[in-house]
């Protein structure tokens, strides 16, 4: 497939080429972090006060702003104007510990006190399957026909196993 | 602003969308995403439904209302929901109103009580009604079923395969049954994320471009009902039966991605002609449009399918795979030579949706949709089992994967008893149907008994509430 990295702003985008080499632990860690990855979104608390002056906070107040326009006699100030904007947000993150996650609150509904036989949310997770994990490509996806003796990953092809070897085997073997 | 006193506002809080609108209604008036969006690129920050206007997608941070499909981010959704009874979406005054709002099934009784607290100290509802979107799913199916006059099952097993998780919720004499509830973690945001993963594993880096690659799951993904067949047609080389070209956004030219239309013959010159697919392809992706767009090539943009509003883009075929490309229509074609970044999906196409059913695949230890149903029906009472089982609605806008409800039945046809009726519906329209069946229960009878005052909240407390509202 072609490649032309130099449009525009999607030029951001980058092939993938370096893997991390990877012990086993590390795979555990990553398989984690990885399974985290898909619960997170991506706000950057910090990033709500900008820096520099030309970020405009959209305000929200009595939806009478929108998109950029101005509030007549509203001077727009770095960092004030933002935090401002979250009109009563800093109450409710008083009032409701907002800086605590969901598995926080649930942890202190202390739901394993409860009896067995109360649904709660813990109780309501499905079980593990009876069935034994498939094993597929991590690199296509196709059915995994070969195990990597290093890392345990499961290829579809030997032309994915070579990739495999000069991606995440690299500097292990 | 001038409302009548007791407009009943019907709120459905979902992790991606908030649907919006008002009791007696059919459809919502708006659905908001029920998020905070700051784009780099324009330099803004969108709440709720002014995300809509966001043009350019590309590095776009999020915060999301709700985690794990719970309201937890008070500070978003305050501001969210305030746009949302605002003039620009509702235009109500909230102590004006009541509010039938949706709550997640099993929701712990602090997040219960913050709701309380938001809808009767913060906007001063009159009253408050809440139930969980599956049960309300159910009421949607029984008006429909009441509106052709046909009989109402006699139990219903809603599956709410949505953005947050797929709950499975047994439903009987219109009240969830509670110790039957179970839960995947996946989702429809799972599922984005892990094709994001794969991607740029395989691809690109996407990493950061969750809004593109949502629209790319939704235009492409679909499940696969032979495994087995698809699997191999994927392994093919080149250009398999399944494989489809995604045309990136640059938010410049192109400002939402599309698929590309199928090219029969890459050596063949001028006529490169969007084929009919054997890849059960999506809803408008080919078929629809080829029959139409078969003229010459001056017609590119007739072929090209999907999504509305997109710039002029280059003819189809000049730039598929290099050769030549001499297509005719003169200006555009210079675009087309430059730089599409095109995304190339096999495998993923129906890979993604395999998690719905094998979420070891991705290393959660949890059983698949499948098998998460069997183990709600198994903890409902045995004479409940087959009624369950031979009504089982999907829901939730990732019921909207083509072929989810023919592989489930399949699937769980291995499962169930041989003897026992078996039906996997769809819901009329899966994302809208909780709101639907909140709107038709909160203009029925039985609204007012489950609803909670103002002032019973503020004498009794959130335990009453509970109570009231939670069954
Ligand atoms: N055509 C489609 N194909 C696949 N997925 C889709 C399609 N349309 C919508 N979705 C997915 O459905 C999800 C949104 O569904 P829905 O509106 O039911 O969720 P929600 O109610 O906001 O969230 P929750 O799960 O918290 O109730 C999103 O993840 C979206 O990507
Ligand atoms: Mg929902």
């Amino acid at each position: 497939m072609k490649v032309d990295e130099g449009a525009g702003r999607a030029s951001t985008r980058q092939r993938q080429t370096k893997v991390r080499a990877l012990d086993d632990h590390a795979r555990q860690e990553l398989k984690r972090k990885r399974l985290d990855a898909l619960e997170q979104d991506n706000w950057h608390e910090d990033a709500l006060e900008p820096d520099d002056d030309d970020y405009e906070p959209n305000e929200s107040d009595d939806g009478e702003l929108f998109l950029g326009e101005q509030k007549k006699g509203r001077k727009k100030s770095a960092g004030k104007g933002a935090k401002k904007k979250t009109r009563g947000g800093d109450q409710f993150r008083e009032e409701t510990g907002r800086t605590k996650s969901f598995d926080d609150i649930v942890d202190d509904e202390q739901y394993h006190k409860f009896p067995s036989w109360v649904p709660t949310y813990l109780s309501a997770a499905v079980k593990p399957s009876t069935r034994p994990p498939r094993k597929f490509c991590y690199l296509t996806g196709l059915a995994g026909k070969y195990k990597c003796p290093v890392t345990g990953d499961y290829l579809g092809s030997l032309e994915a196993y070579e990739t495999h070897k000069e991606t995440r085997l690299k500097g292990m073997v | 602003m001038a409302q009548a006193a007791g407009t009943i506002v019907v709120l459905d809080n979902g992790g991606h969308t908030c649907k919006a609108g008002f009791a007696g209604q059919v459809d919502p008036k708006r659905i908001v995403p029920n998020l905070i969006a700051k784009s780099k690129a324009e330099r803004k920050t969108f709440v709720g439904d002014q995300f809509d206007a966001c043009t350019d997608f590309s590095g776009l941070q999020y915060r999301l209302a709700l985690e794990k499909g719970y309201p937890i981010n008070w500070e978003t959704e305050a501001e969210v929901w305030t746009r949302i009874f605002g003039k620009d979406v509702l235009a109500v005054n909230t102590a004006d109103c009541r509010l039938m709002l949706s709550t997640p099934p099993l929701c712990p009784s602090s997040i219960l009580a913050t709701i309380n607290e938001i809808v009767f100290e913060h906007f001063n509802f009159q009253s408050l009604c809440s139930a969980c979107p599956q049960l309300l799913a159910s009421y949607a199916q029984q008006a429909e079923l009441e509106a052709r006059s046909e009989p109402q099952p006699a139990a219903t097993l809603v599956v709410d395969c949505g953005f947050s998780s797929t709950h499975i919720v047994p439903i009987f004499d219109a009240q969830a049954i509670n110790f039957g509830i179970r839960r995947l973690a996946v989702g429809g945001k799972v599922l984005t994320n892990h094709l994001k993963q794969v991607i740029s594993h395989r691809q690109w880096n996407v990493m950061d471009e969750t809004h593109m690659i949502n629209d790319v799951k939704e235009q492409m993904c679909y499940v696969s009902l032979d495994l087995a067949a698809d699997l191999r047609a994927a392994a093919v080389r080149r250009g398999s039966a399944i494989t489809r070209e995604f045309v990136m956004p640059d938010y410049i030219h192109v400002t939402r991605g599309y698929v590309k239309p199928v090219v029969v013959d890459v050596d063949a010159d001028a006529s490169a002609d969007a084929s009919a697919d054997a890849a059960g392809d999506r809803g408008g992706c080919s078929g629809a449009a080829d029959g139409a767009g078969a003229s010459v090539g001056a017609a590119g943009g007739a072929r090209t399918p999907g999504p509305p509003a997109k710039k002029a883009r280059p003819p189809d075929g000049s730039a598929v795979r290099g050769g030549g490309g001499g297509s005719a229509a003169g200006g555009v074609s210079a675009r087309g030579g430059e730089a599409q970044q095109v995304l190339a999906l096999g495998v993923e196409r129906f890979g993604t949706g395999e998690v719905l059913f094998y979420p070891s695949d991705i290393g959660l230890d949890e059983a698949g949709i499948p098998e998460a149903i069997v183990q709600a029906v198994g903890a409902t009472l045995p004479d409940l089992h087959e009624a369950l089982y031979s009504n089982i609605v999907l829901t939730g806008g990732t019921a909207k994967l083509p072929n989810l409800a023919a592989r489930l039945e399949a699937e769980l046809r291995q499962l169930v008893p041989a003897d026992f009726a078996l039906n996997v519906r769809p819901a009329a329209d899966p994302i809208v149907a909780a709101w639907r069946g909140a709107s038709h229960f909160a203009s029925g009878p039985l609204f007012e008994r489950s609803s909670v005052s103002r002032d019973e909240y503020l004498e009794h407390g959130h335990a009453f509430v509970k109570r009231v509202c939670h069954n």
